[in-house]
C-alpha cells in the first residue's frame, strides 16, 4: 500500500479508517489501510459481515467514518462529497430506483443529475443499452423489471456519466451468464481507458480472473491486499485456488469438517 | 376445510407482521452526536406516550362528532315516527366506511400480499387460504366498523338505557355488521383484478373512495347542521323542512335497506319497528345467507384472481408512445432539465410511486373543493352565503377568509413527511453530486406548487363568490406564499433533522409519521404569530389593510429565517453519517 501511495498514482485511498456503529461494540470496520492504484480492477473480498459494504458506502459519501480519511481522485468524501460523488459511478448492492420512473426517464434523470449534455447522452444511452441488451424495455416502468434488469439499469446509469472511478457493490448476483459476462468486459475495458474500478464480490471465479489486486477483509480487518500471485507466495500454496486461500485466510477452510456437517444434518 | 389451517395461517400472519407494533413503532433515526443513549430513550418513549395520548383523544373527538351526528338523526327520526334511524345511520355510514376500504383492501390482502407467493406453494386447501385472508380484513374492517357504529349504540343506551336486546344486540351488530361490507368489497375487488388483468389500480379507487367517504361525513354532518341549533335539537321553526326532507328519505330508507333496518331494531327492547329478537333473527339469517353466496364466488374465482394478481404484479399500462428503439431518433427524450426541475419532477414521482402517498395528498389539496361542492349540491352553501351578508361588510372580512384558506393549507404533511416518504430511496439521494441546498429547495418548491397554487386558485374563487375587494388581492397573496413557504421550510427542517426512512409500510411515512403532526404545529403556530404581529400593527393604529401588509412583512421575515433553518438541517443529513 505504502507503495501505491508513494507513487501518488493511486485514484482511491482509505486512511486508518474506522467506522463503528451506534450500539455496536465492535467496529465494523477497523483502522483500513488501503490504495487503489488508477486503470486497476480492485476486487473487495470477504465474508458476509465482513465490512465490505460499510467500506464502499463510506466511499460513496454515504456514511462516514469515526476516524481516518477517504480520498477518491483527489476529493475528500467529507469535506468535497459532491466533487466526490461526481467523478464515482455506483452500483449499490440492492438496485432502488424511483419504480414509477421508466428505465429511459431514470437515466436521463441520472444525466441532468450529473449535467450529461444532450448530445451525448443519447449516445452513450443508446450504446450502454444495446450493450446490456436492454433497449426494447427502457420504456417500460422500473417496477415491471426483474432483478437482473433492475442491476443491468443500474449500471447502465452507474455508467452514463462517464465517471472516473466505478464502484460496484455485489454487482453479479441477480445478472443472467451473459450479462454477467457483458459486466467483466466493460469493468476490462474501463479500466483500459485509465480508470479505476472498485467492486466487492462473494464470487471468488469472478475476482480471480478479473481482479489486478485484491483486498481480503474479515470481522472489519483488512486480512490481505495485492496480486493472487503474491496471496499465493504469503500463503504458500502455489496450485491453491483463491476460494481455498480465501476460506484459509478468513479461517473458513475446514471444508471437510463443513462436508461431514452437511451430510450429517442432511441424514 | 380444516378450521385449525386457518387460525394457523392468521396467527402466523400477525406473528409475522405484527400490525401493532407497525402502528405505534416509531424508529426514527436517532439524534447526531449530542445525546446520549439514555436521553434519547426516554424522549422517545415521550414521544410515543404523547402521540398516543393525541391519538387517543382525537379518536375520542371523532367518535363524539359521530355520537352527536347519530343523536340529531335519532332525535329528529323520534319527531318523524322513526325510532331506530339514529340507529340506522350509524350501521349505515359505517358500512359504506367499511366497504369503501374494503375495496380498496380487499385486492391486496386476498390477491397480492407478500405471503401469498410462499402460501400458494404449499400444500393447503384454497378454501384455507381464502377463508384465512377473509379473516384478516374482516379484523382489520372491525376495527374501523367499531370507530364508527360504537357511538351510535351508546346513543341507543341514553335513549332507552340498558336492556338485554342492547346488549345482545350491540354485540350482534358489532360482530355481523362488517361482515357483509366486507364481502361486497371483496366480490368488488375480485371483480377489479380480473377486469384490471392484475394491473395496480389502488390509487384510483382509493381517491375514488376517500372522497366518496369525506362526501358522506360532510353531507350527514352538514344536512343536521342546517336543522339544528347545534346542541342536536332540532330547531322548532325548521319542523316542516325537517319533515318534508327526511319524512320520505327515512321512508325510503328502511324499505331499501332491509339489513340496516333489521340491525337498528334489534338493538331497541321498546320503541323499535320490529321486535328485537326477531330483528336479530332475520339479521342473522341475512348475513348467513349473503356470506354463503360471497364465500361461494370469491373460492371460485380465487387461484385465478391470484394466478392473474401474481402474474401481473408490476405490469402497469405501457406508454402510449414509440418504444424505446424507435425513440432513440426522436431528440425529445433526451432533452435535458434544469437540476431544479428533473427534482421537482422526482419528489412527484416519489407521491405517484405509493398509492398511501398519492391519495393522503390529493385529499389535503382537494378538501377545500370537496367541502364547496358538498356544500352546494346540499344546498348549505347558498345559505352561508345568505348568513354571511352582514359580515362581508366588515373590514376584517378579507383577513377571516384568508386566515381559514391558510390553515386549511398550512395543515399538511407534504413538507413535514418529504424526506421520511423517500425512505431507502433517501440514501440514493445522498449518493448523487448535489448540493444540499438544490434538494432542498426543490422540495420547497414541491411543496409551495401544491399548497401555494391550490391556496391562490381556492382565494380567487372565494374573492370571485363572496364579493371580496380585488385591492385586497396583493396582500392575500403575499401573505399566502411566504406564510406557506415559511410552514413548509420549518415543517421540512423537522424531518430533516429526524426522517422516517425505515418505514415497512408507506402509511408509516405518513399518516403514522409524528412528523406530521409537528408539522400541523408549527403551522397553527406560524399563523398564530403572524396574527399576532397583525394585531400589534392594528393596535398601533393602523388600518386593517396596513395591518395585513404588516402580517406579510413579518411572515416574509419568517419565510427566510425558516428557508434558512431548512437549509441548515438539509446540509446535515445529505453529509455522510
Amino acid at each position: 500500500m505504502e507503495q501505491v501511495r508513494e507513487s501518488g498514482d493511486f485514484a482511491i485511498a482509505f486512511d486508518h479508517v474506522t467506522k463503528r456503529y451506534d450500539g455496536k461494540e465492535t467496529p465494523a470496520v477497523e483502522d483500513l489501510n488501503l490504495a487503489i492504484r488508477k486503470g486497476e480492477i480492485f476486487g473487495f473480498l470477504g465474508p458476509n459481515g465482513a465490512g465490505k459494504s460499510t467500506t464502499i458506502r463510506m466511499l460513496v459519501g454515504m456514511l462516514r467514518q469515526n476516524s481516518g480519511t477517504i480520498t477518491a481522485d483527489g476529493f475528500d468524501n467529507i469535506v468535497s462529497s459532491v466533487g466526490l460523488k461526481r467523478c464515482l459511478g455506483y452500483v449499490p448492492d440492492e438496485p432502488v430506483f424511483y419504480e414509477r420512473m421508466s428505465g429511459l426517464r431514470h437515466i436521463n434523470f441520472i444525466c441532468d443529475l450529473y449535467g450529461v449534455p444532450q448530445r451525448l447522452r443519447k449516445e452513450r444511452i443508446g450504446k450502454l443499452a444495446s450493450l446490456f441488451e436492454m433497449t426494447e424495455v427502457l420504456d417500460d416502468p422500473i417496477s415491471s423489471y426483474s432483478h437482473g434488469m433492475k442491476q443491468k439499469l443500474g449500471v447502465i446509469a452507474a455508467l452514463v456519466h462517464d465517471p472516473m472511478i466505478l464502484v460496484l457493490d455485489e454487482p453479479m448476483v441477480g445478472l443472467d451468464p451473459r450479462s454477467s459476462f457483458i459486466l467483466k468486459d466493460v469493468m476490462r475495458e474501463f479500466c483500459r481507458k485509465g480508470r479505476t474500478v472498485f467492486f466487492s464480490t462473494h464470487v471468488m471465479e469472478v475476482a480471480e480472473r478479473l481482479c489486478d489486486r485484491v483486498g481480503i477483509i474479515s470481522k472489519g480487518r483488512l486480512l490481505f491486499e495485492g496480486t493472487l500471485e503474491e496471496l499465493k507466495l504469503r500463503k504458500g500454496g502455489e496450485d491453491a485456488t483463491l476460494e481455498e486461500l480465501f476460506l484459509q485466510m478468513t479461517g473458513q477452510a475446514d471444508v471437510a469438517g463443513l462436508a461431514k456437517r452437511t451430510e450429517e444434518v442432511l441424514e | 376445510m380444516s378450521l385449525r389451517v386457518v387460525l394457523l395461517l392468521v396467527r402466523t400472519y400477525y406473528l409475522g407482521t405484527r400490525p401493532w407494533e407497525q402502528l405505534f413503532s416509531r424508529s426514527a433515526s436517532r439524534g447526531r452526536g449530542v445525546e446520549t443513549k439514555h436521553t434519547a430513550t426516554t424522549v422517545r418513549r415521550i414521544g410515543y406516550v404523547l402521540l398516543s395520548i393525541l391519538l387517543f383523544f382525537s379518536f375520542v373527538m371523532v367518535m363524539v362528532m359521530f355520537g352527536f351526528n347519530y343523536y340529531s338523526f335519532q332525535s329528529i327520526g323520534r319527531t318523524l315516527g322513526y325510532p331506530d334511524i339514529g340507529a340506522m345511520m350509524a350501521q349505515f355510514i359505517g358500512a359504506v366506511i367499511v366497504f369503501l376500504f374494503s375495496c380498496m383492501s380487499a385486492p391486496s390482502v386476498l390477491y397480492r400480499g407478500k405471503d401469498l407467493s410462499l402460501l400458494m406453494s404449499v400444500p393447503i386447501r384454497r378454501s384455507e387460504l381464502l377463508a384465512s385472508r377473509m379473516v384478516l380484513l374482516y379484523l382489520s374492517m372491525a376495527s374501523l366498523y367499531f370507530f364508527i357504529v360504537f357511538p351510535g349504540i351508546v346513543i341507543v343506551y341514553f335513549v332507552t338505557g340498558i336492556s338485554v336486546p342492547l346488549f345482545l344486540g350491540a354485540v350482534l351488530t358489532l360482530l355481523l355488521g362488517p361482515l357483509v361490507p366486507v364481502l361486497l368489497g371483496s366480490l368488488f375487488g375480485m371483480l377489479i383484478t380480473r377486469l384490471m388483468k392484475g394491473r395496480k389500480h389502488k390509487s384510483l379507487i382509493e381517491v375514488f373512495s376517500i372522497i366518496v367517504m369525506m362526501a358522506l361525513i360532510i353531507y350527514s354532518q352538514s344536512s343536521i347542521m342546517r336543522f339544528t341549533d347545534g346542541s342536536g335539537l332540532f330547531e322548532g321553526s325548521a319542523a316542516d323542512d325537517l319533515g318534508r326532507t327526511y319524512g320520505a328519505l327515512f321512508e325510503r330508507l328502511h324499505h331499501a335497506l332491509p339489513l340496516f333496518a333489521c340491525q337498528a331494531s334489534m338493538l331497541f327492547s321498546v320503541g323499535g319497528r320490529l321486535n328485537p329478537y326477531l330483528a336479530a333473527a332475520a339479521c342473522i339469517v341475512m348475513n348467513a345467507v349473503l356470506a354463503l353466496v360471497a364465500m361461494f364466488l370469491l373460492e371460485a374465482s380465487y387461484g385465478r384472481c391470484v394466478s392473474i394478481a401474481l402474474s401481473g404484479e408490476g405490469r402497469s399500462r405501457r406508454r402510449e408512445t414509440a418504444g424505446a428503439t424507435e425513440r432513440f431518433g426522436d431528440r425529445s427524450a433526451y432533452r435535458p432539465a434544469s437540476l431544479r426541475s428533473t427534482l421537482i419532477r422526482k419528489e412527484w414521482d416519489v407521491v405517484r410511486g405509493t398509492s398511501s402517498f398519492f391519495v393522503e395528498i390529493i385529499g389535503e389539496v382537494c378538501v377545500p373543493i370537496i367541502l364547496v361542492v358538498v356544500y352546494a349540491l346540499s344546498g348549505l352553501l347558498g345559505e352561508l352565503s345568505e348568513g354571511l351578508g352582514a359580515l362581508t361588510v366588515s373590514p376584517w372580512f378579507p383577513a377571516a377568509v384568508s386566515g381559514i384558506l391558510l390553515l386549511m393549507s398550512s395543515f399538511t404533511m407534504i413538507s413535514s413527511t418529504s424526506v421520511s416518504r423517500e425512505g431507502p430511496l433517501f440514501d440514493l439521494c445522498r449518493s448523487w453530486p448535489i448540493p444540499a441546498s438544490v434538494q432542498v429547495d426543490a422540495k420547497l418548491v414541491f411543496h409551495m406548487l401544491l399548497m401555494y397554487l391550490s391556496h391562490a386558485v381556492y382565494l380567487l374563487v372565494a374573492v370571485f363568490l363572496l364579493g371580496i375587494g380585488f385591492e385586497n388581492l396583493p396582500w392575500m397573496l403575499a401573505l399566502g406564499f411566504f406564510t406557506i413557504l415559511g410552514t413548509g421550510a420549518l415543517s421540512l427542517a423537522v424531518d430533516y433533522r429526524r426522517p422516517l426512512l425505515d418505514w415497512k409500510i408507506p402509511q408509516q411515512a405518513m399518516k403514522r409519521n409524528f412528523n406530521g403532526l409537528i408539522g400541523m404545529g408549527i403551522g397553527l403556530l406560524y399563523l398564530a404569530v403572524v396574527a399576532s404581529a397583525v394585531l400589534l400593527a392594528y393596535l398601533a393604529g393602523l388600518t386593517p389593510v396596513a395591518s395585513m401588509y404588516v402580517g406579510c412583512a413579518a411572515s416574509a421575515v419568517g419565510a427566510f429565517a425558516s428557508r434558512k433553518i431548512a437549509l441548515r438541517q438539509g446540509r446535515s443529513a445529505y453529509l455522510p453519517r
